[in-house]
């Protein structure tokens, strides 16, 4: 926390609670709509990330994680008698983050048989995990069961998404930067290898699993505060889909490729609307497309101003 | 310094290696010959942690090594360069270098020791690991396990898939390696380099260790010559 976090921290807050307030006034709610979404897809994309970009842990379970966030979250401030206290900004935060925290322990759960299985074998165990924590909640009568959760209080708003997502995009930045990051990537690339560099292998998965799910359930707790309903066919298999399709895109392990990522696998269907019923044909048709061509995601391994400081050495070497 | 008694290593229900019993001394350039399958690779894999014997001792300096876990017996003082170079391929040199300080704080001056006895990786050191060539590779894997600064290295097939030029090479840095203060063992296939710069020597066959004598007995010992240094 140094002067110059601050010196860029302030302002951004304050950049986006006016853009908040400009929002709220002047753009027309289906855009916002469009808008929160993006930031709410973000922060997914990001956490699932440092799993599956930098660890390598092709995970399909981030779905069931938000669900974890979003019910924990949700029932804080809308089924629990105490509820009413937490229907400020202050309450909504508390039980945001409390949500996380559950999808964080989920995530720990969810890390440990990861220990021994990899690629395809986890990648079953996690999508398993999903279903079952969704499965779960259809059964659980106290928050609705497959009727869903209505009444929450509807007080997550672009300030809110956007100040978390923020968060999020600046933790997993330093993570990726600091020795536990290289941990991960080296887990990635080799497993066995980095075991015989001195790296407990064990104790990072399991750790990328519990930060990635925390704020997976981050999102979800915003996601649930925002639409004021949850009901679990909210966090089918689909959801983990997607996901997993914003990090692929934007490239594994660039964070900032994660952020395109999420903006074009939410904006892009919504921009061709005007097919009607072709949509749903086009829309993967373009992420064909766009996988063809750039098979190693948008940005690769690559942050999007390495990129750039990249082609201008470039061009220096040419000049 | 290391010392290997009565080891007995099971892949499921096959013995891979049958009461190994082997040791180096502080110092020396130890070399573990044999062909492929005879278990060279395993033993090296038992005593770096990655698999776990099913009985026997490996010890280092007095401490015993194989209930411990992989990651900690690097930090008791061991590190492998490991078969087929394991690097990290989409990883840059620089970054896989410092994969193999992870255990301890690198100074600047860790680099440039590594750079000096491999100059070509200090010329690469942004390039990413898996488009160097083989010899470069295998360069990688051994200033890799270096900064780990063991008091014993294990090399697993540094001449690996490697042209005769850059295996000569490979070696006289194994040989400046040691001469430095790191102690080795050396797994082989190709006998007559690695007994050409050993103290001693072990020659292994299907798991068991069969012949083990001062190095240069070794290539002078007919049965040797005969099996493994390609001479009738």
């Amino acid at each position: 926390m140094n002067k110059r976090f601050f010196l860029i921290a302030i302002p951004v807050v304050a950049a986006l609670y006016g853009l908040d307030y400009f929002l709220n006034e002047y753009i027309n709610e289906y855009v916002v709509r469009v808008i929160m979404n993006c930031g709410i897809a973000c922060i997914l994309s990001m956490s699932l990330n440092l799993v599956n970009g930098c660890a390598g842990q092709f995970s399909l379970g981030h779905a069931g994680f938000m669900a974890v966030g979003a019910y924990v979250a949700a029932t804080l401030t809308t089924v629990f008698p105490a509820g009413p206290s937490f229907q400020s900004h202050l309450g909504v935060g508390m039980a945001i983050l409390s949500g996380g925290i559950a999808a964080g322990l989920a995530g720990y759960l969810v890390g440990l048989p990861s220990l021994r299985l990899r690629g395809d074998y986890l990648a079953i165990v996690t999508l398993g995990f999903g279903e079952i924590i969704r499965i779960v909640i259809l059964n659980i009568e106290a928050v609705g069961g497959p009727r869903g959760l209505p009444g929450i209080p509807r007080l997550s708003s672009f300030f809110w998404i956007y100040v978390w997502a923020a968060i999020t995009g600046l933790v997993l930045f330093r993570i990726i930067r600091s020795s536990v990051g290289r941990a991960l990537l080296s887990l990635r690339e080799d497993e066995i290898a980095a075991e015989s560099m001195g790296i407990n292998t064990a104790k990072y998965k399991v750790q990328a699993f519990v930060i990635s799910s925390f704020f997976a359930g981050i999102a979800g707790g915003l996601f649930a505060h925002y639409q004021g309903f949850v009901d679990p066919s909210s966090f089918s298999f689909n959801r983990s889909v997607e996901v997993v399709i914003m990090v692929v895109m934007g490239g594994m392990g660039s964070i900032s490729g994660s952020v395109i990522g999420a903006i074009i696998v939410t904006v892009l269907p919504e921009f061709l609307r005007f097919l009607d019923k072709f949509r749903m044909v086009v829309f993967p048709l373009i992420l064909i497309i766009l996988m063809l061509l750039r098979p190693m995601g948008l940005l690769g391994h690559k942050e999007i101003w390495q990129l750039f400081r990249f082609k201008r050495s470039l061009k220096k070497a040419v000049a | 310094m290391l010392e290997i008694k009565n080891l007995n290593v099971n892949y499921g229900a096959i013995r891979a290696i049958r009461n190994v019993s082997l040791r180096v001394e502080k110092g020396e350039i130890v070399s573990l010959i044999g062909c492929n399958g005879a278990g060279k690779t395993t033993i090296l894999r038992a005593i770096s942690g990655l698999h776990r014997p099913e009985s026997g001792s490996v010890t280092l300096d007095g401490i015993e090594l194989t209930q411990l876990k992989a990651h900690n017996i690097v930090r008791k003082g061991i590190s492998q360069a490991p078969e087929r170079r394991g690097i990290f391929p989409n990883l840059t040199v620089f970054e896989n270098l410092l994969m193999g300080g992870f255990t301890r704080r690198l100074s600047p001056a860790d680099y440039d020791k590594v750079y000096g006895l491999f100059p070509r990786l200090g010329e690469r050191r942004q390039q990413v690991a898996g488009t160097l060539s083989g010899g470069e590779q295998q360069m990688l894997a051994i200033s890799r396990a270096l900064l780990a600064q063991p008091k014993v290295i294990l090399l697993d097939e540094p001449s690996l898939g490697l042209a005769p030029q850059i295996t000569k090479t490979i070696f006289e840095t194994i040989q400046r390696i040691n001469k430095e203060g790191t102690t080795v063992l050396l797994v082989e296939q190709n006998a007559h380099a690695a007994l050409k710069i050993a103290n001693r020597g072990y020659v292994i066959e299907v798991g068991e260790i069969i012949l083990s004598d001062a190095a240069d007995k070794l290539l002078h010992n007919d049965d040797v010559r005969k099996a493994y240094l390609g001479e009738i």
